[in-house]
């Protein structure tokens, strides 16, 4: 079936089945220039193993909106339905695109992606991680439960957080320092 | 489980697709059936690159169902159609896999005037603005 995975004047969303370095070799993407990227990898455990059910997942139709996370929303259709009455169109019923769905409806009420990732926390139940970018931010929020884990590594010149340190680490092989944020903590960081 | 990963830097471009794949891979303990990346280019360009699919990867592992490939060339006719419609021009299209596909296009509007305008009934069949995909 037709799936639009992205449209945007920075943002390309790649995702297909296999490891990381299956899907980046297939789409030639040690090659892709840029600024920042977020990543999900993805044990499938409640749908199948195919492209419509891998993240990220773009925040239709807002261009250079995408969300990764980690975890589960509880009041996935409550917001789901809340949303739509707004006019907000849903392309799959994956909670990360909830999230990038309820993130880009607060930007065109005219909120920063900061705020609206701080009233994300209390509007969305559940317990989860997640990673929002937009065309030149990145930014993380935990819930106020915080099981999922993050960890953080920031510098003058980069930022880079995972689901573990070992990632980090796989870019950085020298000493360093993360950290892993609070709970209930949202952060905001500008390309 | 899931794993999640990323990176940004500050005032510099840079080999961000080669990165997050390291990044990526070394998380693949957390997740190994399927791996997605968000990746944000220089931004300079005023086109839009779109990014679809016309079907699934079937390969080991997968559980999608094969289709007949001559689906993917009129689901792909229909997204070319359907970009015509909302008044944008394709300017370079590539082939990554037999279902993934890359154009750059170029769009006069800003893209979410133009979801607003499209912005009409749940039947509406417009694959970039409609909501052709339903609930799945």
């Amino acid at each position: 079936m037709t799936e639009i995975l992205s449209l945007g004047q920075s943002l390309e969303l790649i995702k297909d089945i296999g490891d990381a370095q299956v899907v980046a070799d297939q789409y030639s993407l040690n090659k892709f220039n840029g600024t920042h990227g977020i990543g999900h990898t993805r044990m499938a455990t409640e749908s199948g193993v195919d492209i419509r059910s891998a993240h990220p997942y773009w925040a239709y139709p807002f261009s250079d909106v995408s969300v990764v996370h980690n975890g589960q929303l509880t009041n996935y259709w409550n917001n789901r339905r809340a949303l739509e009455r707004k006019g907000m169109r849903f392309m799959s019923a994956c909670d990360s695109e909830l999230i990038a769905v309820y993130l880009a409806n607060k930007i065109r009420d005219g909120h920063d992606l900061e705020d609206a990732m701080r009233s994300s926390l209390s509007d969305l139940d559940g317990v989860f991680t997640y990673m929002v970018a937009t065309k030149d931010k990145l930014g993380m929020a935990k819930d106020t439960m915080a099981a999922k884990p993050m960890v953080l590594y920031e510098s003058d010149e980069l930022v880079a957080l995972a689901s573990e340190e070992v990632a980090i680490r796989s870019l950085l092989p020298h000493e360093i320092d993360t950290y892993d944020p609070y709970e209930g903590e949202v952060k905001v960081w500008q390309a | 489980m899931c794993g999640i990963a990323g990176l940004i830097h500050r005032g510099k471009s840079t080999n961000v697709g080669g990165e997050m794949q390291k990044m990526l891979q070394s998380l693949k303990h957390r997740g190994p059936d399927s791996t997605g990346y968000a990746l944000y280019g220089s931004g300079k360009s005023k086109d839009y690159i779109l990014r679809f699919k016309v079907g699934e990867n079937v390969k080991e592992g997968s559980s999608a169902i094969m289709e007949d490939a001559s689906v993917y060339d009129t689901r792909r006719d229909e997204v070319n159609k359907q970009i015509q419609e909302i008044g944008a021009k394709i300017i370079k299209e590539e082939q990554i896999t037999p279902y993934s596909f890359r154009y750059v296009i170029k769009c006069k509007d800003d893209l979410l005037d133009l979801a607003k305008k499209n912005r009409v009934s749940r039947d509406d069949r417009n694959i970039i603005f409609g909501s052709i995909f339903g609930a799945h």
